[in-house]
């Protein structure tokens, strides 16, 4: 007997897609198992702990709610890129920018009190959709591949903010500290009881959730987004044009992103801090969101929820265990290579035939 | 020359792709040392399939390969190589970035580890005195003229060896000062006693370089001769010769019914266009197109057609003359699965793919999905698709119920002209009757430009006949019964 | 004198900063020159790092550390040569990210043991009374560390086999052109297998250089971002290992500049030049055809081949 693997030419089915993708959770979780074990802790012990901690607890689901709340944003946005074949893997950059634009409107615009929250959203819109209309037309332009600009466009927001906070910005009251000042009260969103969920956003992430699938199903631009996608020649033959549709997609994208950026300065932080407290990877972990979500946005709903989860439970395993927070993005890691190995098994088959005589 | 024994035989290849489609069907060719063969057909006749079998791109199915009477099989391209096979492909193999010593030295054996780029440089001096090959090693290959750039696959083709070479369509993209050239260097590697297999489709090209013509169609052998043979024959057994290989079987019977003729919609004056490596893909023709007429454009693929309706489509630009057209464009384009149509949309959507911006169909964001629904199964019905439902993917569709949806959509438009391009191509007769009586019926609005592969197809349909070859159009005008050889010939060159 | 010997001390420091950049750069260059994207880089240098620092700690070896760090490295970068050349996924981009969030959380994780421990033994340091007798160059060169050295001769061997031999030859048309290459018998997958490896040995020994000499102790993710800056100069330098040497060193003094100039100028917006000087390097690159294709991006970089896809 031999075998051969072959390009498997069926698309694989929804079920097929959702079980590899349960699948490769699964082994993730065992092989994260296997480094509790090496610290010395009963992996089973710790599974049923981390859940009691986070799906079991109101402080844990609130948490949970919160972290989602950047995620699907920036994942909602991302799928709606990654069905035009644009790797926009700058949504960090543009979480940054959304930060800097809504902590501008809130420290140093003269809005009266009640325009500067709906200001501070759409000055992070704009701030994001800036830095992701920015990859477009040096892709357009000069053809630069959008991996590498938004990449590191990610890094120049990073600094930016690193400079702000350092230098121009740094709070007069904050004893030093790299912080900006406090946001007045009136520039504060406002929250769930006692939780840190800034609802506001949440709801603003929702309604994004709901515009994409609407988009999708029912737009001009959806529909021209799905003819470019499956087939760039159907595109040109139909007469859209890629750049334009990819421009869209990037402004409500990078849009999205910024939101998320004004959101959590707004909702958690009430000033400007390092970059890596304000969004500690959303705007990578988004990719994963979206890429898991393949192409529903009602399913990034459920996939920020899975990440936001992971986030969680890594700060529980943090508290309860010792083990540092790191840990999530080992659990993003092995997700994301049990996720690539199912995409290339789900379009290989092995055939196997007898060796011919 | 015959009684020298074969260099090469391939005997009985058969190959079959994705499990139905047989693009060789027990072929046999042999090839003898110092003979120039030359192997004739149509698009899609099967050269290019047997000869990337043949030089170990693809394997057959069944059949054998016999260098010098014993068996081989060449799992890879470097087998055929290692066994003295060479192939210049039509679209170079050549890295762009490059220059020339380097993409001849890429994977060649026997070189230096450091510096081989000195070997290759004095090894090129020897071709320059033997076949009057001269190239300019440090040039870098984007900087090169197709000619030049055919050169360098030559070289790379004997440097390694080659007792048979293999061109595939090598004369389509020369200059006639270029043919002639690469016929001198072609009759000097006879000469050396190298075996050259020659794929073309232009008949009367090669009448006077090869010694031996195979013909094939439709994946068989239609005929295997000496070129002797043929020169010596008359008119019209060249002319059979000829027809032989662009086909002419059972021509449907179509009933035209007279329309009368109207304004021209599409008039064409001395254009010319360029194709993507900057030469010209069409030299300066003019014909027009009247309402209520069929104009056909025939030819075999790659002469220029395809520049030419993407010109007139506009999605390539016009480099010189002019071509006008009254009203809008209907467009059937040759690629159905993946230009006219997107197979993983569904039928509705798929059903406005050109028209979605029309008012009807969407407002200034949103598509007005009702009306699309109903003017889906509007289309569905009229056009007798068989399909399940308005929602489900267009992949799932046949071949012909595929074409209909085109047809519907195009037909629809109120367009005063319709390109069909290979309207009928791979369709079963059914089909093939629907998509003519279609086409007809549509003179009574519109005219029609038919560009087809498939002569009797253009027979059958068409008022006026364009023969394109090398960019260049010769007008017949119907009826065509005492035409068909001058046609034929016109086809392919002669 | 006082100019002087701030140009020699920025130059020393650019030299020790940039190594581990050089490293991860040259790597990269062979990784994308034969059409594979790497965006694992961040990962494997911190990969490199923590074992580096973890054997040189247990054995007292450092250059056990540096074989080490080499392996794993090489080992995390055959994860990436996997997905993108064998089973052809159309993400390479995610399959680098995956590596990176991979290495900085397992030796996050792994390595909470180790901060703030001292490590004795250190890689041997080039420094003797007549190189320093050397006007300017002396001061600048002596007391580097040995891979500092070695880093400068393994470009120059790196530029030599890209560009003067047959090895070379196969490389850059794997990432140019990778169907020529595979019709002349050349095993493309082996040849972007072997780059790919390359890449992951030399970041993986970037990394160990970081944690074994330049700083020798292990804090978590002590890379800071190198792995991003090797992303951005392996264009900046337009794939060439000698252009990666200035580059490399470039970047480097601008690391010591950020922190010297620190009274008169924003170490951060100093920080930003690598990222805004590749991007309108890249801008420039585009701007003329004749240009780009002179010095330009593999063709095929990031893109999966298939012979059957024809």
């Amino acid at each position: 007997m031999g075998f051969r693997i072959e390009k498997n030419p069926a698309v694989p089915s929804r079920m097929v897609v959702f079980s590899f993708s349960v699948l490769s959770l699964f082994l993730a979780s065992a092989v994260i198992g296997i480094i509790f074990l090496a610290y010395g802790i009963n992996p089973i012990r710790a599974y049923t702990d981390v859940l009691s901690k986070t799906l079991g607890s109101f402080y844990g689901l609130s948490e949970i709610i919160r972290k989602s709340i950047p995620l699907l944003l920036c994942g909602a946005g991302l799928l709606l890129v990654f069905r035009t074949s644009f790797w926009n893997i700058g949504a960090e950059g543009q979480i940054l920018m959304g930060a800097l634009a809504a902590t501008w409107a809130a420290l140093f615009s003269n809005f009266p009190d009640f325009l500067l929250i709906p200001c501070l959203f759409l000055f992070g819109f704009i701030a994001g959709a800036v830095w992701g209309f920015i990859p477009t037309v040096l892709k357009s332009r000069f053809r630069i591949s959008e991996v590498i600009t938004t990449l590191m466009m990610n890094y120049i927001a990073l600094y930016i903010v690193l400079f702000l906070i350092h230098g121009p910005w740094k709070g007069k009251t904050m004893r030093g500290f790299a912080y900006t000042d406090k946001f007045p009260a009136s520039a504060s969103l406002p929250l769930i009881g006692n939780t840190r969920i800034h609802w506001p956003t949440l709801i603003i992430a929702l309604i994004l959730v709901a515009a994409i699938y609407i988009i999708l199903t029912r737009a001009k631009l959806g529909y021209e987004i799905k003819v470019i996608s499956q087939s760039p020649k159907a595109g040109r033959y139909a007469g859209i044009s890629y750049f334009k549709t990819v421009f869209w997609v990037m402004i409500i994208s990078g849009g999205a992103a910024g939101l998320a950026g004004a959101g959590e300065v707004a909702g958690i932080h009430h000033l400007l801090r390092h970059p890596n407290q304000i969004s500690m990877g959303y705007g990578y972990t988004a990719i994963l969101v979206a890429w898991l979500a393949r192409s529903n946005p009602v399913i990034t709903i459920m996939t920020a929820l899975l990440m936001a989860f992971i986030f969680v439970a890594g700060d529980t395993i943090q508290l309860s265990f010792g083990l540092p927070s790191q840990i999530v993005n080992v659990s993003t890691g092995l997700i994301l290579f049990f996720l690539i190995l199912s995409e290339g098994m789900m379009r290989y088959r092995i055939s196997w035939k007898s060796k011919e005589g | 020359m015959k009684n020298s024994n074969p260099i090469l035989s391939m005997r009985n290849i058969t190959k079959i792709f994705s499990g139905k489609v047989r693009a060789n069907d027990a072929v046999n060719l042999d090839v003898h040392p110092g003979e120039i063969h030359a192997l004739l057909g149509e698009n899609g006749a099967g050269k290019t399939t047997l000869m990337n079998i043949l030089s170990g791109y693809y394997r057959a199915d069944e059949g054998e390969i016999f260098m010098h009477g014993k068996p081989v099989l060449f799992k890879s391209p470097r087998q055929a190589i290692e066994n003295g096979i060479g192939m210049v492909h039509q679209h170079f193999m050549l890295v762009p970035q490059h220059t020339v010593a380097e993409n001849i030295a890429l994977g060649l054996k026997g070189l230096p580890f450091v510096f081989p780029l000195r070997i290759i440089e004095g090894r090129l001096r020897e071709f320059v005195s033997k076949y009057d090959l001269s190239i300019e090693p440090g040039a870098r290959i984007w900087q090169l003229s197709v000619g030049e750039r055919q050169k360098v696959e030559i070289i790379k083709v004997l440097i390694r060896g080659a007792r048979v070479l293999i061109l595939d369509e090598p004369t389509s993209v020369l200059t006639p000062e270029e043919i002639d050239r690469l016929f001198r260097i072609l009759k000097k590697m006879k000469a050396e006693g190298k075996a050259i297999i020659f794929i073309t489709h232009k008949l009367g090209e090669v009448l006077e370089i090869s010694d031996y013509i195979t013909i094939l169609r439709k994946g068989r052998v239609a005929a295997s001769l000496p070129s002797s043979a043929i020169a010596q024959k008359e008119e019209k057994a060249k002319a059979e010769l000829a027809l032989k290989m662009v086909g002419r079987e059972v021509i449907l019977d179509v009933k035209k019914k007279h329309v009368n003729l109207g304004d021209a919609v599409l008039e064409v004056k001395d254009l010319l266009i360029l194709n993507d490596r900057g030469s010209e893909a069409v030299k300066g023709i003019s014909f027009s197109v009247r309402r209520g007429e069929i104009f056909g454009i025939v030819g075999v693929a790659g002469n220029g057609q395809g520049p030419l309706v993407e010109a007139i489509t506009g999605h390539r630009p016009i480099s010189g003359g002019g071509c006008t057209v009254t009203g809008e464009i209907g467009y059937i384009p040759e690629d159905r699965l993946n230009m006219g149509s997107v197979p993983d949309l569904t039928i509705a959507e798929n059903s406005i793919l050109t028209q979605y911006r029309n008012s009807c169909f969407s407002g200034h964001l949103f598509l007005n999905l009702p009306s699309i629904q109903e003017w889906a199964k509007k289309l569905i019905a009229m056009f007798n698709i068989m399909a399940s439902g308005v929602n489900t993917p267009a992949k799932q569709l046949s071949g012909g119920n595929l074409q209909r949806l085109i047809l519907a959509r195009e037909l629809s438009r109120n367009s005063s002209l319709l390109i069909a391009e290979q309207p009928t191509h791979g369709l079963d007769v059914g089909s093939i009757e629907y998509v003519w009586k279609s086409i007809l019926e549509q003179r009574k609005n519109a005219g029609i430009l038919l560009v087809s592969g498939d002569l009797s197809e253009a027979l059958a349909l068409c008022d006026r006949i364009g023969v394109m070859y090398h960019g260049k159009v010769t007008i017949f005008t119907g009826p065509f019964s005492n035409k068909i050889e001058k046609i034929g010939l016109k086809m392919i060159g002669m | 004198m006082e100019l002087q010997t701030f140009i020699i001390d920025t130059l020393s420091r650019a030299l020790a900063y940039g190594t581990p950049l050089l490293l991860g750069t040259l790597g990269e260059i062979y990784c994308e020159r034969s059409g594979v994207l790497n965006l694992g880089v961040e990962g494997m240098m911190i990969l490199g790092a923590f074992a580096g620092f973890v054997t040189t700690y247990a054995t007292g070896n450092p250059f056990l550390g540096v074989l080490a760090a080499a392996i794993v490295g090489g080992s995390a970068s055959m994860i990436h040569a996997f997905f993108s050349i064998t089973i052809k996924t159309n993400i390479q981009v995610v399959s680098g990210l995956a590596i990176t969030f991979f290495g900085l959380g397992l030796t996050g994780v792994l390595g909470r043991g180790w901060e703030g421990k001292p490590l004795d033994a250190s890689l041997p340091i080039i420094g003797s009374p007549f190189l320093e007798s050397i006007p300017v160059l002396g001061p600048i060169f002596s007391g580097q560390s040995v891979l500092v050295y070695i880093s400068i001769g393994l470009a120059l061997i790196l530029w030599f086999i890209l560009f003067k031999t047959s090895w070379g030859i196969s490389i850059r048309s794997a990432g140019e052109d990778p169907e020529a290459a595979d019709a002349l018998g050349v095993n493309t997958s082996l040849v972007r297998y072997l780059c790919v490896l390359t890449g992951g040995v030399l970041a993986g020994i970037g990394g160990a250089y970081l944690s074994i000499d330049y700083r020798p102790s292990w804090t978590q993710g002590m890379t800071v971002g190198m792995g991003w800056i090797v992303i951005a100069l392996t264009i900046f330098s337009f794939w060439n290992p000698l252009a990666a040497l200035i580059g490399s060193y470039l970047f480097g003094s601008l690391f010591y500049l950020s922190f010297k100039l620190q009274p008169y100028l924003a170490p951060e917006l100093l920080m930003i030049m690598p990222y805004l000087t590749t991007i309108l390097a890249l801008v420039l690159l585009n701007c003329s055809k004749t240009f780009r294709r002179r010095l330009g991006v593999p063709a095929a970089l990031g893109l999966p081949y298939n012979r059957e896809e024809k």
